[in-house]
């Protein structure tokens, strides 16, 4: 399965839900949906974004793990 | 809508009111017939027999008709009254399990009725939110199919053992009826048909999740 490490990075990064919900252009629901694992999808656009505020790699966002 | 779901929902009261107003009536008296007159008490009445006979071996013919013409009717379906003081006879378990597989089937129609009720309330509400393939709605769809599936069984198995006891008690009369298992392939197919739809609308409902979901 898929492991989102959103949480981590954001809190590395010192940014709250809501400011990186704004910098990248999503709700914080929907932000909230990919933090917390629910999302079933995630557009390589978004990702992009993702990345570029908070200054990453999307292998530091995402995570293979065994079931 | 709303009037129209108000008018939908009030035909089928209407008609589940006079279907029990129907039955609860039908209980209470022989259809033909008088007790005094055949001096048994009633014990049962089987409908919509078909004679095993050829067609025109049960006939009558007809009188006033214009001159030079001859005319006969004939017997193809017809009920039969049963009278004794037998209670073998009135208790036969075929009897009993007709009118459990009677009272089961009414039971299921009631349910297939109220689950039919709800479920387009649930998919009048889920659409009002903008969601098109309720989840609620796949289980309750299944449910009516296989309800619909099982009625059908039901209804056939009921009909064949009134018919079979009919058979019996008539073998060798001119009106012995018919005594076929006959499987009502419409019914059956209508029901499959839903469960069908209900898989249809699962699949949807997992599309419509796959874009939500998508970030």
């Amino acid at each position: 399965m898929i492991v989102v490490n959103l949480d981590v990075m954001m809190a590395r990064r010192k940014m709250s839900l809501t400011e990186l919900a704004e910098r990248v252009d999503l709700t914080p629901a929907n932000l909230s949906i990919l933090k917390t694992g629910k999302a079933r999808a995630v557009r390589f656009s978004t990702l992009d974004r993702i990345c570029r505020e908070l200054d990453c790699q999307p292998a530091d966002l995402l995570e293979y793990r065994e079931n | 809508m709303r009037t129209l779901y108000g008018l939908f929902g009030g035909i089928m009261l209407v008609c589940l009111g006079l279907f029990f107003a129907h039955i609860f009536y039908a209980e209470e008296e022989p259809l033909v017939g008088n007790l005094t007159a055949f001096n048994s008490r009633y014990a049962f009445t089987v409908t919509d027999l078909r004679s095993s006979a050829p067609l025109y071996a049960v006939e009558q013919p007809i009188e006033g008709v214009p001159e030079g013409i001859s005319a006969h009717a004939h017997v193809n379906r017809f009920d039969v009254d049963c009278y004794t003081d037998d209670e073998l006879v009135g208790s036969d378990p075929r009897l009993h399990w007709a009118t459990a597989l009677q009272l089961f089937g009414v039971v299921a129609l009631a349910a297939i009725v109220v689950l039919v009720l709800a479920a387009l309330i649930v998919f009048y509400r889920s659409a009002k939110q903008g969601r098109v393939f309720p989840r609620k709605c796949v289980a309750l769809l299944t449910v009516i199919g296989a309800m619909l599936v099982l009625l059908s069984f039901s209804v056939d198995t009921q009909t064949y053992l009134e018919r079979r006891l009919a058979h019996d008690l008539l073998a060798g009369t001119q009106w012995v009826p018919q005594a076929r298992y006959t499987i009502h392939f419409t019914r059956i197919f209508f029901g499959l048909t839903i469960i069908f739809l209900s898989q249809i609308i699962r699949i949807g409902r997992e599309m419509q999740d796959e874009q939500e979901l998508t970030v």
